[in-house]
Parts: C-alpha cells; sequence; structure tokens
C-alpha cells in the first residue's frame, strides 16, 4: 500500500459532527443516500465555514502557502520532498490527501513553518488553513468507496504457532523456541502479514518442529505434561482397528476430526479424500499409528494449516468487498486476542453461523477478554508497541547502576504489563496509560521509586501519594531504562520514544554520515557546564536541529528520573535543567508538567493507540479508507470513557475486520498515486 | 572413511537414509554429484568452497591497513598481529567502499547491513519490508547449486535489523543461530562423512538411487505440494505470490531429501572402494563438544567468553559443512552493536560497543575520543585472535595433499568500515589460495570508492557463475593473482 500511516486528525472535526454524518452517509445504501445528503452538507459546511464564507484556495489559501512555505517547498527546493507550488487549485489537493494530512499537520503541530522563518501565521491563519485542509480531506474521504483492504495468506508468526500446536496436540509452548523458529518481525508488529515470509529454512523448522510436536505426542517423555497423553488419547478415541476397512474408518474419523480444528475450518470433501489417500499409501508398509503420525504430519506443514487463509468471494478480478465468512471471523477474533486457534465455543458457533451475530460477536470478545488466554495480546501487540520488548537489551548496565539486578530488570518489564493486563481484566481506562495514581510494585521498584510498604518478589498495586513522580508509562523504570544509555540518560532517545510511540510522530532517523558523536559526553568541550549544554550542539547545527528541537525538550524534562527511573533532584557533577521549550514556543519544566502537555495532546494519543493497535490487528498497513473505522473507535473510545473493551469492541466491529476483498488494485484513484515519502 | 569425534546427538530419522527413486527428479541427477565439472572435483581433487564470517563495529582502519601495499612482512598493524603466524596465507585489501543508497527511512545501521553482502545500488523499505539485491553467499550458492545437501548454510547471530544474506528475489534469507540446530540440520540422520575426492574424479552422474518404499518426508511433501496448488488456485493473482513462496520452499526440501539419498549412496560406495584407506587417512580434524549444555550456548550479550565459545562452535560447524562436502558455501555472521565487552575492553569503563563505536568515530577523526578507539581496537584484536583459530584449523585439515585453506575462499569483514556507519574502506581480508586463484602474503591498495561489489564479482567468477555485474560492480578487482 502506498499511504504508510494516517496521522492526526483535529478533534475538532469530530466536535463539528463531520465523521458521524459521514459515517451514517456511507453506511446507507446507495439508494438512500440521497435524503442524507443534506445532512452531511450542513455538517461540512458548518465545519467550513465557522460563520463565514467558505475560503478559496486560489484567493485565500495559496498566497497564505506561498508566503509561509514556498520558500522551502517549491519545485526548486522541496524539501523533505513536498513541493507544494504544484497544486493550483482546490482538485489537486482533493487527490492527494496523504500530502496534505501531512501539510495539516505540520501546521497544526507549530511544527510548521519552523519558529526562525521569516513569515509566521497569525493564530486565525494557521487555524484557516488546518481547517480547510481537514474539510477537503474529508471531501476527499466521501468520495473513497469502502475499502476493507487486503488480507493475504498470513504464516503464523512465532508466538502463533507455538500457542496453536499446543492447543491442538497439548505437547507444550516451547516447541517454536526449541526448534528455533527465526523471529518475525524486522519492523513493527510480528502480524504484519508483509514480513510473514517463507523461506527455505522457515519451513524445515516447521518440519522438524512438527516432528518434535508428533513424537511428544506419541511418546511422552518423563518430563512431558500429563495433557499431552490426554490429547492423545482423545485423539484415538477410536479402538485399535483390525481390518483394512475398519482401519480407513476409524482413519476418516480421525483425521476428519483433526484437520476441522488444524485447518480452523471445516474439511472439503476433496481434502479429506486426500488425506485418505496418503493415510492409504502410508498403510501399505506401516503400522496404524505411524501411518496416522504421518497424515498428522503431512496437515501439520501443510500451507491450511500454517497460513490463515481467507477465501476470495468475489468474482475474479474484481476489488468488490465481501463479509468474511464466520470461521474466518473466529480465527480473526481469536488470533487477536488469544494468538491461537478458535477454541471449541468459537468453532460451534462459526459451525452454525452465528458469530457474525452482533450481540453474540460482543459476548465473544468479552468472554475472550476476561480469559487470561488474553495476556497474547497484552504481549503481541503492547509490549510491540510500547517497544518494552528492548527492555531486556536496554543499555544501562548494572555496573553503573548497581540497583539494576537482571531481577529489578524483570520487575520492571512485568510491571508494565501487569498494568496493560488489568486495565483489560479491570475493564480500565487507556488514559492511565499518560497519568493514574496507582503504580505495580514489589519490593525492588518501590525502592527505586521511593515507595515504602511492599516486600517480597511480587508485584502489588499500590495506591501513589500525590508526591509521587509515578503514575503511568512515563514514571515507569522500563520506559526510563530502555531510552537511556549505558551510565546515564539520553534526553534524545526519551523524547523520540514520546513523539513515536505516544504521539505517533516519529522523528526521521538521523541522516547519513551525520556525526553522531554529539550526544556523547565531552563532545562539546570542556566549557559545557550542564548535560543541556553538551547536547545544546543539536540545535546549533541545522541539519539536526529541526528534528533535536522537537525531541530533546521532551527528554529533558524527564531528566530528573536517573538512566534506570530512579529519581534525582541533582546529578554529582551539575545542577539538572528540565526545562523544555517547544518548537512551537510552549514552555514548561519537569516531569510533572510534562504529563499536563502530554494530557493536553491525549486525542492524539488515543489516535496513535487505535491506529498501531488497527494495524496489528489487521496485519497490513493502514489505508485512505481506514480513516473512517479510525475516527469511529476513537469516537467509541471517547463516549465511553476509554475503556479496554471498548478499543477491542472497535477494533472488532471495524469495517475492515468484518470484511475484506480480493487482492487486486482497488478501484479508487487515491489508492494508486505515489507516496510522496 | 573418517567421522568426527562425536556421534550425531539424536536417533537418526527415520527413512532418509534410504534412496528412492524420483521421476520427477530424475533431470537433478545429472547434476547432482560431485565430479562433473571442472573445479567441482572431477579432477579428483577437492572443490573450491566459499567461506564468509562477518563480525560487527567495522574496524579502526590506521591499526588494521599495513602503511604500503605490497608483500606483507612478518610484522602486521596491531588488530591483526594475532594473524601473523599466518601472513603468507593473507591478502589484505584496502580501498573499497560500497556507494550505494537507501530508501525509505531506515537508520545508518539498516542502510550498511543491506548493501554488506549484496554490494547493492539502491537498499529499500518498502513500509516495513526491506529489499536488497542478491548477495554474494546466496549468488555463490546459486553457482554451485545441485552439488550438495545444502546449497549454502547461513549461521550466526544477526541483529534485529542486521541482515545480510539476501535471495534472488530481494527476500532476506534467515541465520540458523542455535549450535544444535545447525549440527541438527547439517548431519541429522547421518554421519558427518568426507567424500573421497579421487574415486569420484572418474564419474560423471550420483549412484543410481535404489527402489524403497518412499520415506515420511517425501510422502508428506506430496500431499503439501497438492494442497498448496489447490490453495494457490483459489487465490487472486497477487496473493498467490505467497503461495508461490510456500511451494520453492517445499521444492528446496524435496531437492535436499533427493540428495541425501545420493549421499548416502556415494558415502557407502566411498566406504568400500579401494580409495577408502587414503580417503580415510585424513582426519576431520574437526572436534566438536560432546552433547551437553555447550550446545545450547548462544551469542552473549554480556560475557566475551561465551561469545567466543560460540564463535568456535559455529566456525567448526561451518568447516565441518565445509569438509565433508554438505555445502559449499557458508556465511557466518558475529556480533551485534549491543554487546558488552567487559574485560576485553580494558581502557574506558565503557564497555557498550555501539556508544564506543560512535564515541571512536568523528569528523574530523581528531574529534573522536581516543579512548574509545582504543577500546574498539581491543574488540578487532579480540577477533583476530579467534580468526587466526580458524585459519590454522583449516590448515590443518588435509585434503589430500592441499589443505581445506588451500582450497577455500575465505573473506573476513564487517558490516560496517568503521563504527560511524562507515561505508568507505572497508577492512577486507582474504585468507587461503582458493585453489590457487589468489596470491596471499600481500597488501593490495585500490583506488578510493572502488565498489566492493567489484570484489564480489571476482569472487563468484571463482565459484563459477558466469555473471556480468553484481550489485554496483563497474568491473572486476585486479591484482587478486
Amino acid at each position: 500500500m502506498k499511504f504508510k500511516r494516517f496521522n492526526m486528525i483535529d478533534v475538532s472535526v469530530t466536535k463539528m459532527g463531520i465523521f458521524p454524518a459521514l459515517r451514517r452517509f456511507r453506511d446507507t445504501p446507495a439508494q438512500g443516500r440521497q435524503c442524507l445528503l443534506p445532512v452531511l452538507a450542513l455538517a461540512l459546511l458548518g465545519h467550513a465555514l465557522v460563520g463565514a464564507e467558505e475560503p478559496s484556495f486560489s484567493v485565500q489559501l495559496k498566497p497564505l502557502l506561498e508566503s509561509m512555505c514556498f520558500s522551502c517547498h517549491d519545485a526548486r527546493k522541496h524539501k523533505a520532498g513536498i513541493d507544494l507550488s504544484v497544486y493550483h487549485d482546490e482538485t489537486a489537493v482533493h487527490k492527494d490527501v496523504a500530502t496534505w494530512k501531512k501539510v495539516a499537520n505540520q501546521i497544526d503541530s507549530r511544527d510548521m513553518p519552523p519558529e526562525d522563518a521569516n513569515v509566521q501565521p497569525t493564530e486565525e491563519q494557521r487555524q484557516l488553513l488546518v481547517s480547510w485542509i481537514r474539510t477537503t480531506e474529508a471531501r476527499a474521504l466521501i468520495g473513497l468507496p469502502k475499502d476493507p483492504g487486503i488480507s493475504p495468506p498470513r504464516r503464523l508468526n512465532r508466538d502463533e504457532y507455538a500457542h496453536t500446536i499446543n492447543d491442538l496436540l497439548g505437547v507444550g509452548t516451547d516447541i517454536a523456541e526449541v526448534i528455533g523458529l527465526p523471529d518475525d518481525a524486522q519492523r513493527g508488529y510480528a502480524t504484519y502479514s508483509g514480513t510473514l515470509t517463507m523461506p527455505a529454512l522457515v519451513l524445515e523448522k516447521y518440519f522438524a518442529a512438527a516432528d518434535l510436536a508428533l513424537t511428544r505426542l506419541v511418546e511422552p517423555g518423563p518430563g512431558t505434561k500429563p495433557e499431552i497423553r490426554i490429547a492423545w488419547d482423545a485423539l484415538f478415541s477410536v479402538q485399535p482397528p483390525s481390518s483394512a476397512s475398519a482401519r480407513h474408518d476409524a482413519a476418516r474419523t480421525i483425521l476428519q476430526g483433526f484437520a476441522r480444528r488444524a485447518y480452523r475450518r471445516p474439511v472439503q470433501p476433496d481434502e479429506l479424500a486426500r488425506l485418505l489417500r496418503l493415510f492409504d499409501t502410508a498403510s501399505q508398509s506401516r503400522e496404524f499409528v505411524p501411518a496416522i503420525k504421518l497424515v498428522l504430519k503431512a496437515m501439520l506443514v501443510s500451507p491450511n494449516f500454517l497460513y490463515r487463509i481467507e477465501q476470495d468471494r468475489a468474482a475474479s478480478g474484481s476489488s468488490d468487498a465481501y463479509q468474511i465468512d464466520n470461521h474466518e471471523l473466529a480465527v480473526r477474533l481469536s488470533y487477536l486476542l488469544w494468538s491461537t486457534t478458535p477454541d471449541q465455543e468459537l468453532s460451534d458457533l462459526a459451525d452454525h453461523g452465528k458469530l457474525s451475530d452482533a450481540k453474540i460477536l460482543e459476548a465473544q470478545v468479552r468472554r475472550l477478554l476476561a480469559d487470561r488466554r488474553s495476556h497474547a495480546f497484552a504481549t503481541g501487540f503492547f509490549a510491540s508497541w510500547l517497544q518494552i520488548d528492548h527492555l531486556e537489551k536496554a543499555r544501562p548496565s548494572q555496573m553503573y547502576f548497581p540497583a539494576l539486578t537482571p531481577q529489578l530488570r524483570t520487575a520492571m518489564y512485568d510491571e508494565t504489563m501487569m498494568f496493560i493486563d488489568q486495565l483489560r481484566e479491570q475493564d480500565g481506562r487507556l488514559l492511565d496509560l499518560l497519568d493514574c495514581d496507582y503504580a505495580f510494585v514489589n519490593e525492588d521498584l518501590a525502592r527505586l521509586y521511593g515507595l515504602s510498604g511492599v516486600t517480597g518478589e511480587a508485584l502489588h498495586r499500590v495506591t501513589l501519594p500525590p508526591d509521587s513522580h509515578r503514575g503511568g508509562l512515563l514514571g515507569m523504570g522500563s520506559v526510563l531504562t530502555m531510552t537511556s544509555h549505558t551510565f546515564r540518560t539520553s534526553p534524545t532517545l526519551r523524547g523520540k520514544w514520546i513523539l513515536e510511540v505516544l504521539l505517533g510522530s516519529p522523528p526521521p532517523p538521523p541522516p547519513a554520515n551525520v556525526n553522531q558523536q554529539i550526544d556523547a559526553p565531552g563532545a562539546s568541550g570542556p566549557a559545557a557546564v550542564t548535560f543541556r549544554d553538551q547536547l545544546s550542539a543539536h540545535v546549533k547545527d541545522p541539519t539536526c536541529a529541526s528534528c533535536h528541537r522537537k525531541m530533546d525538550p521532551l527528554g529533558f524534562a524527564l531528566d530528573n528520573f536517573d538512566g534506570i527511573g530512579g529519581w534525582r533532584e541533582s546529578t554529582k557533577e551539575r545542577p539538572l535543567d528540565t526545562s523544555a521549550k517547544l518548537p512551537g514556543g510552549e514552555t514548561f519544566s519537569g516531569a510533572a508538567e510534562l504529563k499536563k502537555v502530554l494530557w493536553s495532546r491525549r486525542a492524539r494519543f488515543v489516535r496513535t493507540l487505535v491506529e498501531q493497535s488497527l494495524i496489528y490487528s489487521l496485519g497490513r498497513d493502514l489505508v485512505p479508507a481506514d480513516e473512517i473505522s479510525i475516527q469511529g473507535i476513537i469516537d467509541r473510545l471517547d463516549a465511553g470513557g476509554n475503556r479496554f473493551s471498548d478499543l477491542v469492541l472497535g477494533l472488532v466491529t471495524s469495517y475492515p475486520f468484518l470484511n475484506r476483498r480480493n487482492n487486486e488494485s482497488p478501484p479508487h484513484p487515491l489508492a494508486s498515486m505515489p507516496d510522496r515519502h | 572413511m573418517t567421522t568426527p569425534s562425536m556421534m550425531p546427538r539424536r536417533r537418526f530419522l527415520r527413512g532418509l537414509g534410504a534412496a528412492v527413486a524420483l521421476p520427477t527428479f530424475a533431470s537433478l541427477g545429472s547434476r547432482a554429484f560431485a565430479g562433473d565439472a571442472p573445479g567441482h572435483g572431477a579432477d579428483g581433487a577437492p572443490p573450491l568452497r566459499q567461506l564468509i564470517i562477518t563480525v560487527a563495529g567495522g574496524t579502526v582502519i590506521e591499526s588494521w591497513k599495513p602503511k604500503t601495499p605490497g608483500p606483507l612482512g612478518p610484522k602486521l598493524p596491531s588488530i591483526l598481529r594475532p594473524l601473523e603466524p599466518y601472513s603468507k596465507d593473507l591478502l589484505l585489501l584496502s580501498g573499497l567502499s560500497h556507494n550505494g543508497r537507501q530508501e525509505g527511512g531506515g537508520n545508518a545501521h539498516t542502510h550498511c547491513a543491506g548493501m554488506h553482502l549484496t554490494g547493492t545500488e539502491v537498499f529499500r523499505w518498502e513500509g516495513k519490508v526491506a529489499k536488497s539485491t542478491i548477495s554474494v553467499d546466496q549468488a555463490a550458492a546459486k553457482a554451485v547449486a545441485g552439488y550438495t545437501i545444502l546449497p549454502s548454510l547461513e549461521l550466526g547471530e544477526p541483529n534485529g535489523e542486521q541482515t545480510f544474506s539476501w535471495s534472488e528475489s530481494g527476500s532476506i534469507v534467515p541465520y540458523e543461530r542455535s549450535p544444535r540446530q545447525a549440527f541438527d540440520r547439517l548431519f541429522k540422520g547421518r554421519r558427518p562423512t568426507i567424500p573421497n575426492w579421487k574415486r569420484q574424479a572418474g564419474r560423471s552422474s550420483a549412484p543410481k538411487p535404489g527402489s524403497v518404499p518412499a520415506s515420511d518426508d517425501r510422502l508428506v511433501i506430496d500431499l503439501v505440494l497438492d494442497d498448496a496448488k489447490a490453495v494457490r488456485a483459489r487465490l487472486a493473482h497477487a496473493d498467490q505470490a505467497r503461495l508461490d513462496e510456500y511451494l520453492d520452499s517445499v521444492h528446496a526440501l524435496e531437492t535436499r531429501i533427493v540428495r541425501l539419498d545420493q549421499r548416502a549412496a556415494a558415502d557407502s560406495i566411498d566406504a568400500r572402494s579401494a580409495g577408502a584407506s587414503a580417503a580415510g587417512s585424513h582426519g576431520s580434524g574437526i572436534v566438536l563438544p560432546a552433547d551437553g549444555p555447550g550446545w545450547d550456548l548462544k551469542w552473549s550479550g554480556d560475557d566475551p567468553e561465551l561469545r567466543a565459545e560460540y564463535f568456535r562452535l559455529m566456525t567448526s560447524l561451518a568447516l565441518l559443512a565445509l569438509q565433508t562436502d554438505t555445502t559449499r558455501v557458508a556465511t557466518l555472521s558475529f556480533g551485534n552493536d549491543g554487546e558488552l565487552w567487559d574485560g576485553v575492553v580494558t581502557v574506558t569503563n565503557e564497555f557498550h560497543h555501539h556508544t564506543l563505536e560512535h564515541q571512536a568515530n568523528a569528523e574530523p577523526i581528531e574529534k573522536a575520543d581516543p579512548l574509545s578507539r582504543e577500546a574498539c581496537r581491543q574488540i578487532h584484536q579480540w577477533y583476530s585472535v579467534l580468526m587466526a583459530e580458524v585459519i590454522g584449523k583449516m590448515k590443518a585439515i588435509d585434503e589430500g595433499g592441499t589443505s581445506l585453506l588451500d582450497n577455500t575462499l575465505l573473506l573476513y569483514t564487517s558490516y560496517m568500515s568503521n563504527g560511524g556507519h562507515g561505508t568507505k574502506d572497508y577492512p577486507i581480508l582474504l585468507a587461503g589460495r582458493a585453489k590457487g586463484s589468489l596470491k596471499p602474503g600481500r597488501h593490495v591498495a585500490y583506488p578510493k570508492d572502488t565498489p566492493v561489489a567489484n570484489l564480489y564479482l571476482s569472487m563468484l567468477d571463482r565459484m563459477g557463475a558466469k555473471l556480468n555485474a553484481f550489485g554496483e560492480s563497474s568491473g572486476r578487482l585486479s591484482d587478486l593473482t
């Protein structure tokens, strides 16, 4: 897909009511749309005009852009690949909403024009631009047909495979580990279909994994769990048959039952016939059990098991959308929350065609969420989104931070995961991630956080005293350690983490061959008095400044937290300077005020969370048409108090989660336009 | 026949040792056996192998590069000092660079990694998917495909986004990280056996496979091929590529089963033939540890000593794979930029490799921290000690008058030229004679910005690939012989 990310949209648009109207319009059958048009037009009008005549691109907007932006973003310089001089009228903007979305975001966040630019817009001009672009974008979206996006066959990832084979055979969850199945994602989430490739080594691993699983199944060793025996007995609940025809019939019973579970759908007659033919061939020179085992192995390395395959239902070459079937829905739901194959209840509902019933679907989501297996969603999505899975490799060393024992490191990880898990269990508020008055600590963490009254290794929920610096992600040892260097804090890494993870606007990587030595002690020479002085070189060098002016201040505000998250009022060598000034001119100081700044941007945080979890759920990049779904989930969260279940229900009932299309080029011209980044 | 000092630890996979009649693979027979092409054993001499060992962190060039080109004296720059006993076997190349660009917003490490063994002109991120062009190891594997059980072997610990080996279709070839898994992949169900090259010289094709019942995996493969074709037929065109990839990998596995059967037949003839005693007179020289926790070693982020053990075990496995003609192309990757070097680095209290790399490099170099630079020098000297062991082992392996080192094209290098994401003037060390196609004992200095890809093209010439260009190559490297 050409459009990688969809970023912020002005919350005021929602308040104005465009998106609810837009959704109603789109959810209405074509013949009924006519009567909704006035509603929609009014909503658009109400937003765009703000009590005035609708501005014209060529009369009001273009001159403004020329004076503010063209010194960098014209045909000659086109900085960051953006040339705004090529858009001559509203239609041109309309056709390239992806670029203009970025433009609106940059202007809205006051990242553009840069502080040192000669021409600065007035507040009214800024609002005029942002609101005009958003409105134009909304109009462009109305023109978009619904697009559920593609859902190619997706190989089970490492965790999914481990859980799935254990659920099928009860052979333990360590098969993937023992067999050394490679890690999945280079970037992004482990569910991302584009990176779930099948090189020869990986297929070999699946063959070896099937051998191991079946060996454990048939020959449980002294160390294997009793449930292995149970699975085996369940599989072979038929009596050992004597005659050839009895063997064939017994094999049919076993293979049909196992194939239903392994393929996550009813087995087709031709598939069963193939399996039985294989059994018959194998039986010619093998006993019953080895012959069955051989067929089981074939199923475990078949694409029907290793891939999640959804059926094309539209005519070949068509890109029309259609609902996924009940079995496919059971699979999507189960892998989203449990990272494993549907259980009996989901399978039964799918068999009876009931899962797609809205009420039943919601009840099933709640059932799955209440089960501890939904921990897989915490580790699969949240740990990856928050980058907590990097904590193991975090740089701070025990030599400089004696408190950072392996046990403390583990407790830090567990704290964050337990925080997520309790949000799920209690159906808590997702905004607690930004700020709250509780934390999960054991004795080691309590000592690090300056809290008293907790002993032992187990983590307990504690209510934080009012003067505590904790509460939410920014006070967690995991986040603060992960974003530090070996022996010191890194304001740059912390600021980058906030921008990228919490606010969804990652700065680009440093340009090639840039001198990164700057972010090191002594780099600015002996004259540097404070740490801040050292890093000030970042903002002096224009190559570095445009990004570091955004990152470093956010990180400096957290500098009361040392490299592993302990609180300090000063450092040995020099005083701390936790004051911060953002590119837009906003000033604040210290962690508490930073939290307030982030709280004021909580709409961005929620949007980022929704976008990222939708990417995780769908296993693909977002497409322009997803904007409607994103906004729908955001609305649901806003209305329901940001509950955990609202996020998950929003994802599961979103249009692209319930629908798919053949993997053909979509009809709308927007999707075939070149990405400008 | 000789076997190494360790027996396969697990019970043999039943059926794999048996020869199988495979009509669909009849065409493989013509090229399925050592001994039908010059340089591939036809002359009764062992074939040419390619071994690449690459480490993290670049080098510290002033402590690596000899001051002048020409014959190597007995004294080498300090990083290479542990290799001085083998200075007559070394060919040091300086001045080679990667000049390719990165598109799609990766960091400098992914850029260097994407160019490292590919010499590609453009390394691209398509969203979250990295794309490069074929790497020199995979191109070499393609050139010698059909002679061995595995077309190539990739071992070690590539770090996260640092991926070095790329298939012809531009996707990532994963590395086997576990010594235990690597051993199983190479030798499960068979004894590591050294071919009798002299006996095989007179033959032009593989021994005829006998007729026995099809093995388990053969039957399994038949079924999944049918499954995959049925699934594929129902998918939209763009989705069919997923199944094509699956089918390619099934075919690779299928080929391997055929090779295993042919190899078992060849080994059994070798064991009975007149030359058996001669072949058996030179032992493997490779000593693998007994089964135990040592086989579960991982690349340790914290402990250099454990890293050294891992390095030794993985290189031993690779050498054994080359010696037994299980593969002719092996690539080993060691080190990532995130590890700690306590005990090796003695001049600073900073042990984090990435931090040291950056502090040790600056523009101009006078602005770099000299202690960090010394620390990086210590790290790369430590690697040289291990490389000296590898070269020593290879020299000690007699292949009937020549050594494994004589018959191997060994490249030792790093994925960056220095710790500051350098892409100019890589440390490039070739060792051995590559069956007489290299003239070692020298330092050759090439003009600035000469592509590393030129070296890769020259390596591939020797491996029998007939290519006009490779990556960003501008020609072939002169003065290697």
